[in-house]
């Protein structure tokens, strides 16, 4: 059975792009586009692991991370933003973050860094 | 505003419309401005908060602003690709403006706010600001950014 994701971003474009990448090896069950939809997706559906933007109106992908990972500190939150300057990252990782993941990405970068995630 | 600034964003675009877009896009012209006014017709602002603080506003085309988002979705019927391209285009300028704060990250820790898609710009009133207005061009038309960022 292929793994449960969601992938939350303000960019339709994007989840979009995410959803066709995503979808040749895992099962996506949910999209949105707030850090609020992130939290409820997340406790709705519980994937086997979510992709999250930083830069999002209503709340931001950090205090969404912040939120699940308090809730849930098993969760497998993949970080995947333009915004990846050291402080984000260090930020992302050190409250949880499984992996961070830079646009513009290529689609073997996507597969290879969540693989990594499941290997580890 | 001091080269030093402007160079980020002249080398994030050409870098994010290399990488995501596959065309190459080179710099066409430079001036200053009294404020960030688009002169194209499908503009984009993002907002810069931190140690560089202020506006970026592309501007572009419509049929740029299409090529943009048929670039992303190269397979997509017409009809799709129009419906994505408010958001494409509001892409493009976030992971330019993001690249540039991973540029600056050691010297202007900077942050930038979602995108906000202008439709009719010319109706709207803009802060007068110091602006730099670069001009970049490719296969796609003229991408115009309107910088109206301080230190």
């Amino acid at each position: 059975m292929k793994k449960t994701c969601i992938i939350i971003d303000d960019a339709s474009i994007l989840r979009l792009r995410l959803r066709n990448i995503l979808s040749l090896e895992y099962d996506v069950v949910a999209e949105g586009e707030t850090g609020v939809d992130a939290v409820s997706l997340y406790a709705k559906f519980k994937p086997d692991f979510i992709t999250l933007d930083i830069t999002m109106a209503e709340m931001n992908g950090k205090e969404a991370l912040k939120q699940i990972i308090e809730k849930y500190p098993e969760a497998k939150v993949v970080m995947v933003t333009a915004v990846g300057t050291p402080k984000n990252v260090l930020d992302c990782i050190g409250i949880g973050a499984v992996e961070f993941i830079n646009k513009p990405f290529e689609e073997n970068t996507v597969l290879t860094k969540i693989r990594e995630v499941f290997a580890a | 505003m001091r080269q030093a600034i402007v160079n980020p964003f002249v080398s994030a675009a050409i870098t994010t419309f290399a990488k995501d877009f596959g065309v190459k896009l080179e710099r066409k012209s430079i001036k200053k401005k009294d404020a960030p006014i688009p002169t194209l017709p499908v503009s984009v602002s993002i907002g810069m908060t931190g140690k560089l603080r202020g506006s970026v506003i592309f501007s572009m085309s419509e049929s740029m602003a299409t090529s943009v988002a048929k670039a992303l979705m190269p397979d997509a019927p017409m009809e799709e690709v129009r419906k994505f391209t408010p958001s494409a285009v509001g892409e493009m300028a976030n992971v330019i403006c993001g690249m540039v704060t991973v540029e600056l990250a050691e010297v202007l820790p900077c942050d930038i706010t979602p995108p906000t898609i202008i439709s009719g710009a010319l109706a709207l009133n803009f802060l007068h600001a110091e602006t730099i207005c670069v001009v970049l061009q490719c296969e796609f038309g003229e991408l115009e950014m309107n910088l109206a960022v301080v230190e």
